[in-house]
């Protein structure tokens, strides 16, 4: 049997929001400590890593550790049905073939079921090695989204130059040339509206603006944005999911042709 | 006795030529069965467009022959059997146009009723069936060893041609008609030089160079219509009237002859009137140096008079003599009516000056369509793409613009796309209207290879980084 309510339907619609363009299906681990997902899109080239802690939700229980393979396009639609202000709770049983979705208004007058089918999903959980980056960027996501979205209509990629100084966005394409930068904000009075550039060596990485277009979409969830870079490894665009949990962006980067050849 | 006998001698020898010409007309009758078996043949079994051109080329016979076989074959066969028949008419209009049309022959009564007089009416084609006139332009042409007449310069118009024509033209065109113009005077000069020689030997030459000369005619009637300038619809007519004066020169009395001299003449009066003047037209003009310009009224009619007299001598030794001589007397009308062609310039160039009062008659919008002149075989971009339908025209800032679908090819999310899009491109140039979309392409191309070689980058995947 597994069991998990949250009374804010509302966070679990967001995190729908800023997977479902990515992702097509994803296995929904569900254990003891919580709910994990981790997913690549087709191309491979980014990685979604979910984590829910059971301790988070309003009430959580798993008998056995749960795998469920689920469409994203499905369960987003379904959580579309949950009104904002419903209390949401999952529920499966032991050997699922289905998982229940049950959205309850807040004066209880109102009970919705969904049940939706599970997908047989082969396992493809990858080992992601405990980095290090040379830097660690905070910045508002209000800010990053608008970054992204800002340069993305001037190339297809986005180049990130981190130094000292703060973080350097550029793109350019057919059209001209983008820059923005941004500098560490002197002090931090208001942490929400802080930029923080924690640097061990300068780098630079030049990503697409398709993914990161895509990352943008769990702006609502968190109001700060951690970038963790290192040269040549992907980037860990990572947003926090109020106090249960974080969703977490991997970007494989963008890397000269010349030097590989 | 002698004198018997001298009568019998006579009498047999007599005999001997009735003889002679009855077997004679028996051999042209059963040669005539034999061509009309031969027509049925084509039409039915090989369903084949039979134009009299082709007909002659087909035979080997003179076209004037084959006329006169598609006509026995419809007179025999119109009730028996099912086939169409297109006739060509000549005449001039009640509004003292001229214009000569195929129609086909159900259609024969109506058109008829447009002519005020008709000069020349004769089977054009016959086939099984015949959707559309047009389709008879597909027919091969006739092979001028048999008099069929072919213009060199005569090329079929696509649709964009025709637009180009109907909505004004461009630089380039007027470029390679002053080309053209080089051209057809040194031609003219070359044909009159091969006329002063009168060798028999070199008729066949001769024959040759008036038709260049001949042709000349229709590389100007281009010139004149090139001109964005109203151009007449009534030069075309009177390009075509000639044409065809000739092409059917002898199926028509001399007396109808005489006509044809006379209603060409009100014509070009009348078509004078209407001319407007430009600067290829004079320069035309200035070159074709054959007469003077002060008495040209007077020449005019003396050469009238002249041509009038020797057509009617060449129809009465028509007549006499044999196919071989009706080609030598062809050759020299050739050169007469070349003649008049350029009396008939030179009167143009009066009436220029006398009125300029543009009156087209009513039934123009046809005739333009029918009588187009000739395009130019120096506008291979035309023939090239023959479009289906006239491209979607609008007019910016005083230059036409056309509707295009172009190939565009541009970067999304990484990947190279090629679209078909929709632009409104300026043609009032054709060189760049060819050009433009490689240019495009062109670009997009270096853009491309410049990002690329400022950055060439390549998307790694995750896969790399991670393990599973």
């Amino acid at each position: 049997m597994f069991e998990a309510r949250l009374v804010q339907s509302a966070i679990l619609k967001k995190v729908l929001d800023a997977i479902k363009d990515l992702l097509t299906e994803a296995t929904f681990e569900c254990s003891d400590s919580g709910i994990q997902v981790q997913a690549m899109d087709n191309a491979h080239v980014s990685l979604v890593s979910l984590n829910l802690r059971s301790d988070g939700f309003d009430k959580y229980r798993c008998d056995r550790n749960l795998s469920m393979g689920m469409s994203i396009a499905c369960m987003s639609k379904i959580l579309r049905c949950a009104g904002s202000e419903d209390t949401v709770t999952l529920r499966a049983v032991d050997n699922p073939e289905n998982i229940t979705f049950i959205f309850e208004s807040p004066n209880k007058e109102k009970l919705a079921e969904y049940e939706m089918k599970l997908i047989n999903m082969d396992q493809e959980h990858l080992g992601i090695p405990e980095t290090s980056y040379s830097c660690v960027v905070k910045m508002p996501s209000q800010e990053f989204s608008r970054i992204c979205r800002d340069l993305s209509q001037f190339g297809e990629s986005i180049t990130f130059a981190c130094s000292k100084e703060g973080i350097k966005f550029s793109a350019s394409g057919d059209y001209g040339q983008a820059t923005v930068k941004l500098a560490q904000t002197a002090d931090a009075d208001n942490e929400e509206e802080a930029v923080v550039v924690n640097m061990q060596e300068p780098v630079k990485l030049t990503f697409s603006c398709r993914y990161l277009n895509c990352f943008i979409k769990a702006g609502p969830l968190c109001a700060q944005v951690q970038l963790s870079m290192s040269n040549d490894v992907p980037l860990v665009c990572e947003y926090k999911i109020g106090d249960i949990g974080h969703i977490r962006y991997y970007l494989a980067p963008k890397i000269d042709d010349d030097e590989e050849n | 006795m002698f004198k018997r006998r001298d009568v019998t001698a006579s009498c047999l020898i007599l005999a001997k030529i009735i003889c002679r010409k009855k077997t004679r007309l028996n051999m042209i009758m059963e040669s005539l069965h034999e061509y009309l078996e031969t027509v049925a043949g084509y039409i039915f079994d090989d369903d084949k467009l039979v134009t009299y051109k082709w007909l002659s080329k087909e035979l080997e016979v003179h076209v004037n022959i084959a006329k006169q076989i598609l006509w026995e074959f419809w007179q025999k066969y119109k009730e028996k059997k099912q086939f169409e028949c297109v006739f060509l008419l000549m005449g001039h209009l009640h509004d003292d146009g001229m214009r000569v049309e195929i129609v086909k022959e159900k259609n024969l009564s109506t058109a008829k009723e447009k002519y005020s007089k008709i000069i020349s009416k004769h089977v054009y084609s016959l086939q099984k069936t015949l959707p559309e006139t047009q389709l008879l332009m597909l027919a091969e042409d006739g092979d001028v060893k048999f008099s069929g007449i072919k213009c060199i310069e005569n090329n079929e118009r696509n649709d964009e041609e025709i637009h180009m024509f109907r909505w004004g033209t461009a630089s380039r065109e007027i470029e390679s008609a002053s080309r053209e113009q080089v051209q057809s005077s040194v031609s003219e000069a070359a044909s009159e030089r091969k006329a002063t020689s009168p060798e028999g030997k070199q008729v066949a030459k001769k024959k040759n160079a008036d038709r260049k000369g001949f042709d000349n005619l229709f590389g100007k009637a281009i010139n004149k219509q090139k001109n964005p300038s109203a151009s007449s619809n009534a030069d075309k007519v009177e390009v075509d009237s000639f044409n065809h004066k000739k092409e059917t020169s002898k199926n028509v009395s001399a007396e109808k002859k005489k006509n044809t001299q006379k209603g060409g003449l009100s014509n070009f009066l009348e078509l004078g009137k209407n001319q407007t003047k430009t600067p290829a037209d004079s320069l035309n003009k200035g070159k074709s140096a054959n007469s003077s310009d002060k008495e040209c009224a007077n020449s005019f009619d003396a050469e009238k008079g002249a041509n009038s007299l020797t057509k009617e001598a060449t129809e009465e030794k028509v007549s006499k003599t044999g196919f071989k001589q009706i080609q030598n007397m062809r050759s020299k009308k050739r050169n007469r009516s070349k003649e008049t062609n350029n009396a008939v310039k030179k009167r143009k160039r009066i009436a220029i000056q006398s009125d300029s009062s543009n009156s087209e008659p009513s039934d123009n919008e046809n005739e333009s369509e029918l009588d187009l002149p000739l395009s130019p075989e120096s506008s291979p971009a035309f023939l090239k793409d023959r479009s289906v339908s006239p491209p979607q025209v609008k007019h910016e800032n005083g230059k036409r613009k056309v509707l295009k679908i172009v190939d565009k090819t541009f970067e999304e999310d990484g990947f190279l796309v090629t679209k078909k899009v929709h632009v409104y491109e300026s043609c009032s140039e054709e060189e760049p209207e060819i050009i433009e979309p490689k240019n495009e392409k062109k670009i997009v191309s270096e853009s491309h290879s410049e990002v690329k070689g400022k950055k060439n980058t390549k998307q790694t995947t995750l896969m790399n980084f991670f393990k599973k």
